[in-house]
């Protein structure tokens, strides 16, 4: 199974061609050996870079960042920036493919590395607090404990927001609301029960004393629906990242009561968000962004990614990414790391079985 | 207006330079062939493109992976028309007629006219975006789940009504296609259903699995059994020039006239796109036609109204995103993550903040469209040479095909599992003759029908009529009883008459 991504890659390149054959009539002789040529040789790089050569030095050949999920989302804009940053910068020497495997709430694409990149040293999966969802709410066996921690990057922090018109003014409105009837309010957000944007509000509503088994929360799939669930009134209130809201926040649709960290964000439009421990309810809740290597990785590749990532922060060009972004840097090494997703799992465990939810 | 007008103007002079018309001219032609192929439809090719964005000129990027989207749109009908395999949900409705048409040897005539309803249909929604962009996506924002859940309703009650032969079979192949749907991570509750474990389910079945399966492995199975009986010569050999009569336009120009606002306001609701929306325009056109019994048999009407209905929904699903920042499908969703990527923010703003990024997409659509029609009516006649082809060297070809189509949904060898299975039940399907469609569309809608109605459920606390809360939900009432009395009540009429004389 090794060559199974170099094949499809050699496949891609050798169709193409072909189409342009079908669709020009190349009656040229020369013009066909060439085309002949090209896919022998794009066949003999790909087979290159099939085999494990052992070389004496990593990284000897392009590592791949494996997104388990869609393009175009959260997860693949920091694969894609990361990868930019690190070649453009020389940290990596080698290219840096970005590929998506999307699926199960990214445990596709993590059952992939664990079941076919083992001690791969070339393959890297990015991945977030849901390398741990899924196994303690029992969709997979697998967890973090399967793969090599390597680095945790950035944190992105949930914003509960209503609409404008709402009589809601702030944070303590509605959670006392929800306090004296939890099915007065109907809360959205885009992760099913027991995902990212469901667990940052519950998480905030039992620290204010709310009977968070009878609150409704609606899963929408996608920021697309989420939002206008709250335009059209389906829901009250909203949980959700600092992409999906900061359009309507900036046109004045919608109302943004509090913010998941710890301090608040500098942006221009979001920097009179108060966060909730500024309105008296003591929590804060991150949704971080990291990097895994396969099982059994090489102690000198490991080493030297979680030093190439250390690197990445330092720079300019990375430092800019996480302002055009409104990501947060929330850089740990791999053995915080480590100690970190122990630490979380725990407490999203007690938060599941409090939910009924495991 | 003369400021609507001073924008477009904005945006042609953006557009109109080298860089862009080049990228342009790649997109379409990029989007035709991508769309051709069974199983790789625009969000693959949108997906190639974002590595590119990051380089690139916002508009540069955005006209591209529009020309890409509308181009899948053209270039999705080819395979429909001349192999009977969709390339992409939004060609299932192209099979219909388009595939007796090839058959009939019409092949020449099928292929130029769905070109040509997919420029006017575009061209036609263009123009409709550009004056009514903002009243049409405040009318989208009233969809609400219970809305959603008596739209999908009627969209699956529509087709089952209008499925060649009976009542019956539509329904059962309906139950199919909703069965299927229910594979994965339900997503109120988060609970799996009927995955055995498997991680690749968990995200239910791919509708294009069940397409590709369905279709194209189908219809190879269907001929494999006749293949020993039947000489096995090629369908035509012979072509003719990729055009029209006069006859067949004038047959033609009112289904794409009908079809447009259809796929339009269709396109523009979130999450409708242009599958339902070329299917309602088929079934709108089969039930006010004078002759219903053509259809299905090679109808030019059958064809020509859901390629104007596609492409119109794909220039509809654009405003939401455009207006609102809310994406319309799964297509534009990317296109949205592809802005943030760039820095932008999409959201109500966006027209005011860049009016120059906007209204150069809106102009990049109308030359697009001609780009699209260029491009593909030559393009055609070289494509309709596949009917030449020996069955027994184009079915192995196709085979190819799918499996290669299927591969790029998920890079997931599990799919080709699925692929056989769905293969084997649409031969079976086709023997005992029970329409393929429904189930394919309740496939497509079947997992947000449902969502909609837990989520609706979850609206309200006593369990009652939330869906017939709004005048729009009972409309869609209306129309759902409507359709299928009609035959019905025009019969009756029909008998009055008779009766009368």
């Amino acid at each position: 199974m090794k060559g199974g991504k170099c094949i499809l890659f050699n496949g891609i390149k050798a169709k193409t061609p072909k189409i342009y054959k079908g669709g020009y009539k190349m009656s040229n002789g020369r013009a066909l050996r060439t085309v002949v040529m090209l896919l022998l040789a794009v066949f003999a790089l790909s087979l290159t870079g099939c085999q494990q050569t052992k070389t004496d030095s990593y990284p000897s050949k392009p590592i791949t960042f494996l997104v388990p999920f869609g393009p175009g989302g959260g997860m693949d804009t920091t694969a894609r920036a990361a990868a930019k940053v690190m070649v453009d910068e020389k940290i990596i020497t080698q290219s840096v493919p970005v590929e998506n495997r999307a699926g199960g709430g990214g445990s596709v694409g993590m059952s992939y590395i664990i079941q076919h990149r083992k001690n791969d040293n070339y393959t890297l999966l990015f991945h977030s607090a849901g390398i741990l969802l899924n196994k303690i709410g029992g969709q997979t066996e697998i967890d973090y404990q399967d793969v090599t921690p390597i680095a945790k990057l950035l944190s992105d922090f949930n914003i509960f927001c209503v609409k404008s018109d709402s009589t809601l003014q702030n944070i303590n409105d509605v959670m006392s609301m929800l306090k004296n009837d939890p099915k007065s309010l109907i809360v959205g957000g885009t992760s099913e029960p027991g995902g990212n944007d469901h667990i940052n509000f519950m998480i905030a509503a039992k620290e204010f004393g709310i009977d968070i088994k009878n609150v409704e929360y609606i899963t929408f799939d996608g920021s697309g629906e989420l939002v206008a669930a709250l335009l059209n009134g389906t829901i009250q209130v909203m949980s959700a990242g600092v992409n999906d809201i900061i359009g309507q926040l900036e046109a004045g649709n919608f109302r943004a009561l509090g913010v998941m960290s710890d301090n608040r964000y500098e942006h221009e439009l979001l920097k009179d968000i108060p966060t909730m421990k500024e309105q008296g309810i003591n929590v804060s809740y991150e949704t971080w962004r990291g990097v895994f290597g396969p099982p059994e990785m090489s102690e000198e590749s490991k080493e030297f990614l979680e030093d190439a990532f250390e690197k990445l922060i330092e720079t300019d060009a990375w430092k800019q990414m996480l302002v055009k972004y409104n990501w947060t840097n929330s850089f740990m090494g791999s053995d915080e790391f480590n100690k970190f997703l122990e630490e979380q799992n725990q407490t999203i465990e007690e938060f599941y079985t409090e939910m009924g939810l495991k | 207006m003369t400021e609507t007008f001073k924008y477009l103007m904005l945006g042609f002079v953006q557009v109109l330079q080298p860089l862009n018309i080049i990228w342009l001219i790649i997109g379409s032609v990029l989007g035709t062939v991508l769309g051709m192929l069974p199983g790789i439809g625009p969000t693959t090719g949108i997906a190639l493109m974002l590595p590119l964005t990051f380089v690139m000129d916002p508009l540069t990027a955005l006209l591209t992976m529009c020309a890409i989207y509308y181009g899948a749109m053209f270039g999705g009908s080819r395979s429909s028309i001349l192999l009977n395999i969709p390339g992409d949900g939004a060609a299932i409705a192209a099979c219909f007629d388009g595939y007796p048409m090839a058959k009939s040897g019409k092949a020449e005539s099928a292929l130029a006219i769905s070109a040509i309803a997919s420029f006017f249909g575009g061209l036609i929604a263009t123009i409709a975006f550009v004056f009514l962009a903002l009243p049409v996506s405040q009318f989208a924002l009233r969809f609400r789940p219970p809305e959603y859940f008596v739209l999908m309703v009627f969209a699956l009650i529509v087709t089952a009504a209008s499925s060649k032969g009976d009542l019956f079979k539509g329904l059962l192949s309906i139950v199919f296609g909703l069965m299927f749907a229910t594979v994965g991570i339900e997503l109120q509750s988060g609970v799996e259903r009927m995955t055995f474990g498997i991680a690749e389910l968990q995200s239910g079945i791919d509708f294009i699995v069940v397409i590709v399966g369905v279709f194209g492995l189908g219809e190879v199975f269907t001929n494999l059994e006749s293949l020993n009986r039947q000489s096995l010569k090629p369908i035509q050999t012979k072509f003719k020039k990729i055009w029209i009569t006069m006859e067949e336009w004038k047959r033609s120009i009112g289904p794409i006239l009908r079809a447009t606002p259809v796929g339009f306001l269709v396109g523009v609701l979130p999450g409708a796109g242009g599958t339902i929306a070329s299917l309602m325009a088929y079934n709108n056109e089969k039930q006010i036609s004078k002759e219903p019994d053509k259809f299905g048999k090679g109808a030019i009407e059958g064809l020509a109204a859901p390629e104007a209905a596609n492409n119109a929904a794909s220039v509809g699903a654009l405003i939401p995103m455009m207006t609102m920042g809310i994406p319309g499908s799964g297509t534009t969703a990317i296109m949205l993550g592809a802005l943030i990527m760039m820095g932008l923010q999409p959201g109500p703003l966006l027209f005011t903040q860049h009016p120059a990024l906007v209204w150069g997409v809106i102009a990049s659509m109308f030359l697009g469209n001609i780009v699209c029609a260029i491009v593909n009516i030559p393009m055609a006649s070289l494509l309709v040479r596949v009917l030449a082809i020996k069955p027994t060297i184009l079915y192995p070809l196709v085979l190819v095909m799918a499996f290669m189509g299927v591969y790029t949904v998920n890079f997931s060898t599990g799919d080709f599992v699925l692929m056989i299975m769905f293969g084997v039940i649409g031969y079976f399907m086709k023997k005992y003759k029970v329409p393929t469609g429904p189930m394919i569309l309740a496939v497509i809608v079947g997992p947000m029908m449902e969502q909609s109605f837990s989520q609706s459920m979850k609206m309200t606390s006593s369990c009652n009529n939330i869906f017939f809360s709004s005048y729009i939900c009972i409309g869609l009432w209306i129309l759902t009883v409507l359709s299928i009395a009609y035959p019905y009540i025009a019969t009756g009429i029909k008998k009055l008459r008779t009766i009368d004389i």
